[in-house]
């Protein structure tokens, strides 16, 4: 996603008229793409931002379709849209979030935009991890002294005390469960499956 | 390094032989903040972190542990004896993958992941233990992650270093307290030093030549820094 180009909104939805109604309410501020079956969206998920993947489809399954998404290691955050409220479940299946059926303009606006943001917190955290590791490793091969004199040292320090503010002020996104667990699954890469108890 | 799946062997007093251990300064460490216990393999840091969730317990807060190596029987020993236990549940994550043949007691409450490689599992069994605790969390919660040398030897760095960023964000932006543990001595020390990064506090343990060991604090008020011994 560059900075000019609107979000990628992909929605594989089955009903047309829910789909077109989708449109209607995203289409001026997101590039919104229309998928109506599981395999079929699929084959658009690689370029999306964002995907709504309707819960009950025809042929392959949410669930499925989620499944595949997630075995192709797209960079891609996707949300549940679903009759019922399925509470933490949807967590453990490995969506990154949920919207609940008929979701209003205003909802599902803000699910997007939240998983937007969450995907750039993510690339925050990446750029962080590289600064730390560059630390890291100077301190691992220089003496005290040697690093107390480089200017390179020092002007790494002062970008990880920015990026350090700049991330703690996300904190408060991770309190939300389904962010906080969404944000783990596609920063480690695990299922998170099988937990018991 | 140290071998892949084998628990090493530590000589353990249990908490109610020899009461309160430990340091005063890891009592001190201010809600909202991580601690890391660092030091070479074997110095009892497990049991440092252990002690401060007691303490923690024991003054009415909740207690989650993330279990990587120990089993929960482990945990249970500290806790034995403690009058809270008779209100609340002890909180386990059991990422061991191996099955615990010991009775569990009523208090401890445990949710199961199947690996240490399985970090978003992990989180799930955090999230579920919170939402378990609920409003009393408000009351202080402590988490403690026991160890991340084991993560380390399931996943690799960055991972590792991405479910600690995320962890330790959740609990600063809680106001609940972190107590994590890492051998320095069984990793790259690029590596530990990376993680060494992501916290506010490092408790440094060390072991002298006459086998006693001392603790030092960085990250917190001047007079911490200073080695003390700690036995």
């Amino acid at each position: 996603m560059s900075e000019s180009d609107p979000p990628v909104v992909l929605i594989i939805e089955d009903e047309p008229d829910v789909a077109e109604s989708y449109e209607l309410m995203l289409g001026d501020d997101y590039d919104v793409r229309i998928a109506n079956n599981g395999e079929a969206g699929l084959e658009l998920v690689a370029d999306a931002d964002v995907v709504l993947l309707d819960r009950m489809l025809p042929g392959m399954s949410g669930t499925e379709v989620l499944k595949e998404i997630r075995n192709r290691d797209v960079d891609v955050r996707v949300a549940m849209v679903t009759a019922v409220d399925p509470d933490f479940d949807v967590i453990e299946m490995g969506f990154d979030d949920y919207v609940q059926k008929p979701p209003t303009d205003a909802e599902l606006r803000a699910t997007i935009d939240d998983l937007l943001e969450r995907g750039e917190y993510e690339d925050d955290v990446q750029d962080y991890y590289s600064l730390l590791a560059r630390k890291g490793s100077l301190e691992a091969e220089k003496t005290e002294k040697e690093l107390e004199e480089s200017t390179a040292y020092h002007e790494l320090e002062r970008r990880i005390q920015k990026h350090q503010a700049d991330l703690a002020e996300e904190n408060d996104l991770l309190l939300d469960d389904t962010a906080f667990v969404g944000a783990l699954r596609d920063l480690t890469g695990g299922p998170g499956e099988g937990v018991d108890g | 390094m140290t071998e892949i799946g084998q628990a090493p062997v530590v000589h353990r007093t249990s908490y109610d032989e020899i009461g309160p251990l430990g340091d005063s300064r890891l009592q001190s460490v201010p809600a909202g903040s991580n601690l890391l216990i660092v030091g070479p393999t074997m110095t009892g840091k497990r049991d440092l972190a252990y002690q401060a969730l007691r303490d923690g317990f024991d003054d009415g807060s909740e207690v989650v542990a993330v279990l990587s190596n120990d089993p929960p029987t482990e945990v249970v020993e500290f806790f034995n004896g403690s009058p809270g236990t008779a209100e609340r549940a002890v909180h386990v994550v059991d990422c061991t993958g191996r099955e615990t043949t010991q009775p569990i007691p009523s208090w401890l409450h445990v949710s199961r992941v199947s690996s240490p490689g399985d970090l978003t599992g992990i989180g799930i069994g955090i999230a579920k233990s919170m939402n378990e605790i609920g409003q009393r969390a408000e009351d202080g919660l402590y988490l403690g992650i026991s160890s991340l040398s084991t993560l380390l030897q399931y996943a690799d760095p960055r991972r590792v270093f991405n479910f600690t960023h995320v962890m330790t964000g959740r609990i600063a932006a809680g106001g609940y307290l972190g107590t994590w543990t890492l051998d320095s001595d069984a990793h790259e020390p690029a590596t530990v030093n990376t993680l060494k990064g992501l916290f506010k506090y490092v408790a440094e343990v060390r072991e002298r030549e006459n086998g006693r060991r001392e603790l030092r604090v960085l990250g917190g008020p001047s007079e911490w820094r200073a080695w003390q011994p700690l036995d």
